[in-house]
Order: C-alpha cells, then structure tokens, then sequence
C-alpha cells in the first residue's frame, strides 16, 4: 500500500530531515510514527501527501511512484488522503458545515449529495448539533473532530494525521483515537504522527521511531 | 458550465464575505483607470483643436507683376491639378488692395493717394489632409518647381516646423504616458490583489490538501478580479462623465476658449469599451498572476 525505498530528504545542504528511509505499511494498517522533535515525522508525512518531493529514493502509494508525481497530478493523490494537521486548519470564514463540504465540493459533487454525506459524517463524529457554528466557537477537542470529518467525507483510503493530539486533554485525545480506531476498522490505513507516548500505549498499535531522520524501530509490519 | 457558474457563486461569496479589500481593490482600479481614461478624455478633445491647426496650413505664392490674367489662371488649373492641393484661391492684385483697405479701416486714406497698386497677386494653396504638415508643403512646393510667374512663396516655415515638433512630441507623450499609465496600473492592481490573496493563503491551502485542482481554485479568483476590474472600470468612466459635466457646464472657460473647444466631448465608444474591456483583462490577471504565486 505504501512503500519507501532508500528516501532522502534534505532541506539544506548537508542538513537531513530524512536518511535513507525503508518502510512498508500494508492496506489497513494503523501506525504510529514517533520521535523527538526534529526527528523527521512531520516531513515523512509531507513526503506521503505530496507537499514535499524526496531528495532521492522512491515512494509507491497505492502502487503510484508518487516521487514522479507531477504537480499537475497531485490533486489526484489527495483525493485518496484524508489529513489532520495539530492547528486543524480549519476555515473561520466558513461554518463547520461549509468546511467539511469543502472537501467535496473540490470534486465537484452535487449540492444535495454534499449535504447528505455532510451530515452523516458530523453526525458519525458526534458534532452534527454544531453544524452552522463558526469553528472559532468551538473547543480544542471539537475542532479537530471537524478537521477529522473534513479529512474523511470524501472516504479516502489513507488517513494521515500529524500531531492530532496536541493541545489537546487526555479525555479529548482518547476520543480522537477512538475515531482513528473506527475508521480504521472500516479498512481506512490510518498513520498518525505524535510524540504522546501515552496514547501510543494505550492504542497499542504498531510503532515506527525515527530519530534524526532515521527509522530506529518499526520499518516493516 | 457548471463550473462557471458555481465559480461565479463563489467569487460573489468572497467579494460579500471580503468587502472591504475587494472595495480597496476596485478602488484603486478606478483610480488607475481614471488616469488613463483622463488621458485619453484629453487628447481625444484635443485632437479636434489639432485639426483645426491643420486646416490654418497655407501655401501663399505672390505672383510677379506684368502677366496676363489668362496665364495666372492656367496656372491656377496647373496647381489645382496637382494631387497633393485640395483648392487654389486666387487673389488679384485689385482684390488685395481692396482687402488691405477693409483692413486698415479709419486709416484708410493712407492708400487713397498711391499712384499705383504696390500689393502682387496671390494664389493662396490649402493642401489636402495628409500634406497639411512642413514634409507635405515641401512636397507641393516641389511639384510647384520654378515658374517665371512665382516671386515669393510664403507658408509660415517656423510656425509649421513648431507645428510638426508638437504633433512629434505629442504622438510621443501619448506612448510613453500611456505605457507607463498602464504599466503602472498592472503593477498596483496586481499588488492589490496580491493582498487579497495573501489575507487567503490558508484558503488556498487547504483547497490544496483536499484534492483541489489549480483550476478549481484559480477560477473564482479570476472571475473575481474580472469583477472587481469591470467595477472599477465603471467607476472610473462614472467619474470622468461627472468630470466631462462640470466642464461642459462651463464651455465659457478662457482655455477652453483659447483651444477653441466648443463643446466638450466624452471619451468614444471605442475607448469607453477598452477602458471597460482593460480592466476586465487587468483584474483578471492581476489575480491569475497573484494566484499562481502561491501554487503548491
């Protein structure tokens, strides 16, 4: 499902974000990637939704060399991940509503299928009640379930999430977890990136550590 | 099409929703506009003051004494014939003296007494249109060549050469001030809309991790700054009418006088429709190009 083969990434010259990389994660995989900050996380995931190309080395996703990937193709990539980012990224411009239906009227879906299925995702998340508030308006842990539901209206195949926790208290991150675990169980990969030990252990899921760029533990399933 | 509209949708949702940028926006397009609207407002009046300068362009030949009235008028035919003249007026020597005393009215009597008529004949040239300049009348007065009848030929060289210069400068100014009004205009339409861009980078992102395509994203920009373009175009004409009636309200103005501008003009359909057309075009790309700053 997801491959990487001998990745570099290098920022700056003689700087390495990532070091020759190896790592496989099958269709329907949950995984944590851990590690210090500076460790590389957060530039892996980068690397796997295309916001950033490898210095050198492949990555297959979903059989698709997306290291080849042109710029013009990208969308088709994102199409099939869903991502959490820590900040949200939500829109304060836009109601809850408005954000989650953004990432389908990117694919220019019908009004009233982009309502059904808007629906059905805030209510699946618990946030339905919230729907015409402004994000601002609402909590921490709140405002990532509607990032969440953004992140999977469209039904993508791999869920990405980069620190969705941070921030966040326990009771709140423990339900954002559970969330991953649903989706996941519907046959979503879902890769999360954290340095909250905490929720890792009690997840119990497999486990890749990165430390300076490099796979510590982890690289195969 | 349903794309279109749909993007039309949302550029008039983010215009409502960013009101006070897009009104700076179609604010300072107006203002770019009105420069070169002005511009063109006052050239386009002056052009009719220029024409008339034209039409003043003369070729005068004073004519030796002592020929026939028959060989004057044949050779009034030879230059009526000559492509380059648009009439010949002849003036006998009788009708110039006659003229000379109208002008000098009460002192009149200071020729009652001359024993003879000491003002020569004259055959008065209007060239056509496209030799009314200093290059033209050489040329007629090359076709004229050396007639025993010719004594003097006067066309008021200095006043045609000042004449030439001005028009030279003129087409030249109109150029250089145009570009530059121009360029200017693309530089602060597409800076200004950089702003509106820039206050929704995180938009544009977000559009991006969910799948969007550049086109998806660029169109409502661009049909906006179509928008705000075409507004603030209309503006700007709103703005030169209003300045067209407070002038033409006061066509007694000395220099209106002086240009011998009767009436005011308002700018022609054809200029009406670049300025309107201009802003469309400059909107639009001021944003595709503010837009494509920030790709991926």
């Amino acid at each position: 499902m997801i491959q990487l083969f001998h990745v570099n990434k290098l920022y700056q010259k003689d700087v390495p974000a990532l070091q020759d990389l190896n790592l496989h994660v099958p269709k329907g995989d949950f995984v944590f990637i851990t590690g210090s900050s500076g460790a590389g996380k957060s530039t892996l995931l980068k690397l796997l939704f295309a916001e950033e190309q490898p210095t050198t080395g492949q990555i297959l996703v979903h059989g698709r060399n997306i290291a080849r990937l042109p710029v013009s193709r990208i969308h088709t990539l994102r199409r099939e991940i869903g991502i959490v980012f820590q900040d949200f990224k939500l829109l304060p411009n836009r109601n809850v509503f408005e954000n989650v239906a953004l990432a389908l009227e990117v694919l220019g879906m019908p009004r009233r299928e982009i309502s059904r299925r808007v629906w059905l995702m805030l209510k699946r998340l618990g946030i339905h009640h919230k729907m015409r508030a402004n994000p601002l308006t609402l909590s921490g842990g709140e405002q990532q379930r509607v990032a969440i539901a953004r992140a999977l209206v469209n039904e993508p195949i791999i869920l990405l999430a980069d620190e969705p926790t941070g921030g966040l208290d326990a009771e709140a991150s423990q339900r954002i977890m559970d969330v991953f675990a649903d989706v996941n169980a519907r046959g979503t990969t879902v890769i999360v990136a954290t340095h909250n030990l905490e929720i890792v252990r009690t997840m119990g899921r497999r486990v890749i550590r990165l430390e300076a760029g490099r796979l510590v533990t982890g690289g195969s399933p | 099409m349903n794309r279109l509209f749909s993007s039309i949708e949302r550029a008039i949702k983010n215009l409502r929703q960013n009101w006070l940028t897009s009104s700076i926006t179609i604010g300072i397009i107006s203002i770019c506009l009105f420069l070169v609207g002005g511009y063109l407002f006052m050239t386009h009046n002056l052009q009719g003051v220029f024409e008339t300068w034209k039409t003043q362009v003369r070729v005068t030949i004073y004519l030796r004494d002592g020929f026939q009235e028959e060989d004057i008028l044949a050779f009034q035919d030879r230059l009526s014939s000559l492509s380059e003249v648009h009439s010949v007026t002849y003036t006998s020597k009788s009708k110039a003296l006659e003229e000379f005393g109208v002008m000098l009215g009460n002192d009149r009597f200071l020729i009652d007494g001359l024993d003879r008529n000491p003002l020569p004949a004259s055959l008065r040239i209007t060239p056509r249109d496209p030799y009314r300049n200093l290059d033209g009348v050489k040329t007629i007065l090359g076709a004229i060549g050396d007639d025993p009848l010719v004594q003097d030929i006067q066309y008021g060289q200095d006043w045609l050469d000042r004449l030439d210069r001005l028009f030279y400068v003129l087409d030249f100014g109109a150029v250089v001030l145009g570009l530059t009004l121009s360029l200017a205009a693309v530089f602060i339409i597409s800076n200004t809309i950089k702003i509106t861009v820039m206050a929704r980078k995180d938009e544009l992102e977000i559009m991006r991790f969910v799948g969007a395509t550049e086109s998806f994203i660029r169109l409502p920009f661009l049909v906006e700054g179509v928008i705000q373009g075409m507004a603030g175009a209309a503006l700007s004409l709103g703005l030169l009418g209003g300045v067209h009636a407070l002038l033409a309200g006061r066509s007694d103005q000395p220099l209106l006088k002086m240009l011998n501008i009767e009436a005011l003009a308002f700018l022609p359909h054809s200029a009406i429709g670049a300025i309107l057309l201009g802003g469309m075009v400059l909107g639009g790309l001021g944003s595709l190009a503010s837009v494509g700053k920030h790709s991926r």
